[in-house]
């Protein structure tokens, strides 16, 4: 079983909590065992590292090189990041699985999991509803459609709390099964979440 | 196995934004007959069918407004985000993987390059035209948006189709585009379509008094089609000839077109229909004295196809594309872009019977040799044929069993 991770922030690129967040989920998780392809953004060209074994960060750009607004930058980086997964995918022989933070790879991950099967975990750490000053914004509505779209596509929507978990149903009217509540702060968070990944594989 | 295409293109008929829409039909409906399996991947359009056969062609309509957008960009980004999840679900369940995907246009970029990515089928994109074309040249942030996403999807095809050795020129300068990447394949005509109907003098009798010359105007009134200039030869032509100007199409510059035409006290000669349906048009060809193609910056100009094929003498600028289908007193009066110039060649044509004959009759001649679907269909085939070859002779880069 390969994992590929995808996150709009990871160190060096910070924007918020969430490169942080990804950086330590990441690492505990590989130090459990499992094989880890982390795709993320990169605003100096397209590069691949190979920080441990079993571990490969590609960091990718925007093949387009001016923007209207961060959907299409967003839409393109999207199609890079299918093209890197769909890569990974038919050049390995694991089974593999999507994680994707917030909202920024929900695009690209729905497109892959119906296209190919590859399961797909989904965590959301924050609300378009949220951050928008505006939230009906033409722009913010994008962002809650896309929002919308990805909690019902994706096969585990991973929150970290009660509370987000009131805000995503609220906000987002989903009523599924397949929320999850798993805190990164608990000892078990990695045991909780291979398990998770288990289930996707064997069903 | 026989060969199967994905088609994308942003309109399909009924839905009709510009000359797109024609081209992907006649070249689909001509590829089905020719034994390839084609699918054409589009946008809805009112009571146009969620799926639907269309002469053999099978078409998919994908709902364009599922995500709100703040501008036209994020929008055609959001509705490739649509295209690429219905064709991913159309490829697993109905289509299999398809031979080859065909993009037209940047409209479509991001899904085709999804699609070859994902399914690693080989990618053919058509460039009907460039942003610096559409523009003339690149101004700003967003134009260049657009001109970069071009690039990109001239880069991620395999082979790249412009459909006159102008655009291919274009292509390779404005794109960065390797000339031997690029194939030229022009567009077509059903000369079929375009012969003479019955009730002729009637429908002439809607547009022009019987001692008036018609003179033809047809296509989008923007800046680069140059109606503007034909508006300004009106007084010029008229003070030799006695003609009525009906001016098809819609754009920016029809409320212009008209005022102008009254500050130049010609209104009672003009008529600008607007959008007018296909029949209408066709018969319209049929009827005029002359087709005014004052165009500054053509692609193609499909225009002059279609008026060739219904026998009307044309006189244009002969920019871009066109002067690869006529030729100067050949089968076409060229003119310089300039109302004095252009007021000569529809002069010219008007009057003098034997010159409009000679240039209507090798146009015709013309097009019937070299733009036919059938013609056009068996050079995309070449392309497909090629693409396919070099597709199956590479190692690596073939999707995992």
């Amino acid at each position: 079983m390969r994992v590929v991770f995808l996150s709009w922030e990871y160190p060096p690129r910070i924007v918020g909590e969430l490169a942080w967040q990804v950086q330590s989920q990441i690492e505990r998780l590989r130090r459990k065992g499992l094989k880890i392809d982390l795709v993320t953004i990169s605003d100096a060209g397209y590069y691949v590292e190979e920080p441990a074994p079993s571990f490969r960060i590609t960091r990718i750009t925007s093949p387009v090189s001016h923007h209207s607004t961060i959907i299409t930058w967003m839409v393109s980086i999207n199609t890079e990041a299918a093209r890197i997964v769909a890569d990974i995918y038919h050049s390995e022989s694991d089974r593999i699985i999507l994680h994707t933070y917030d909202w920024h790879f929900a695009p690209a991950s729905s497109a892959l999991k119906k296209a190919l099967n590859i399961p797909w975990v989904a965590s959301l750490y924050s609300l378009e509803q949220h951050r928008s000053l505006n939230p009906n914004s033409p722009l913010s509505s994008c962002i809650r459609t896309i929002e919308w779209h990805m909690v019902r596509e994706c096969d585990f929507l991973l929150v970290r709390d009660e509370w987000m978990l009131r805000e995503v149903r609220n906000n987002l009217s989903i009523d599924r099964e397949a929320v999850v509540v798993s805190n990164p702060s608990a000892a078990d968070w990695e045991d909780q979440v291979l398990q998770l990944y288990e289930k996707l594989v064997s069903s | 196995m026989s060969l199967s295409v994905l088609m994308l293109s942003w309109e399909f008929p009924p839905r009709i934004v510009g000359g797109l829409a024609a081209h992907v039909h006649d070249l689909s409906v001509e590829l089905s007959r020719k034994g390839v399996e084609v699918h054409v991947l589009t946008l809805d359009f009112p009571g146009a069918a969620e799926r639907e056969r269309v002469n053999g062609v099978n078409v998919y309509r994908v709902d364009s407004y599922k995500y709100p957008a703040p501008d036209f960009a994020s929008w055609i980004a959001m509705m490739n985000v649509n295209l690429l999840n219905y064709a991913c679900g159309l490829l697993r369940s109905v289509l299999q993987r398809p031979s080859i995907i065909h993009a037209h246009d940047w409209l479509v970029a991001y899904a085709g390059i999804a699609l070859k990515h994902i399914f690693r089928v080989p990618l053919v994109a058509t460039i009907h035209s460039t942003e610096y074309g559409r523009r003339g040249g690149i101004h700003d942030d967003y134009q260049r948006m657009i001109a970069s996403t071009e690039a990109w999807l001239s880069r991620e095809a395999w082979r790249v189709i412009c459909c006159s050795r102008y655009m291919a020129e274009e292509v390779n300068r404005v794109l960065g585009t390797p000339l031997d990447k690029i194939d030229v394949i022009p567009n077509g005509v059903y000369i079929e379509n375009f012969q003479p109907r019955d009730n002729r003098a009637e429908l002439r009798s809607r547009y022009a008094l019987p001692h008036e010359k018609l003179v033809l105007y047809v296509g989008r009134l923007v800046h680069e089609k140059g109606v503007h200039l034909l508006v300004e030869a009106i007084p010029r032509i008229l003070h030799s000839v006695d003609a009525k100007f009906v001016i098809v199409g819609e754009g920016y510059l029809k409320e212009w077109v008209k005022r102008r035409a009254g500050e130049l006290g010609v209104s009672q000669k003009v008529y600008v229909t607007g959008f007018l349906d296909v029949e209408t048009l066709r018969r319209l060809y049929t009827i005029a004295d002359v087709l005014v193609m004052p165009s500054l910056y053509e692609p193609f100009g499909i225009v002059a196809l279609e008026a060739a094929a219904s026998r009307l003498p044309i006189v244009s600028t002969c920019v871009g594309g066109i002067g690869e289908i006529v030729s100067h007193m050949e089968s076409c009066v060229c003119v310089y872009p300039n109302p004095d110039s252009i007021a000569w060649g529809v002069v010219q044509v008007l009057t003098n019977p034997g010159l409009a004959e000679h240039i209507r009759n090798n146009a015709y001649e013309r097009v019937k040799s070299a733009y036919t679907w059938g013609r056009i269909a068996d050079q995309t085939l070449g392309v497909y044929h090629r693409v396919l070859n070099e597709y199956k002779s590479i190692e690596g880069w073939k999707p995992r069993l």
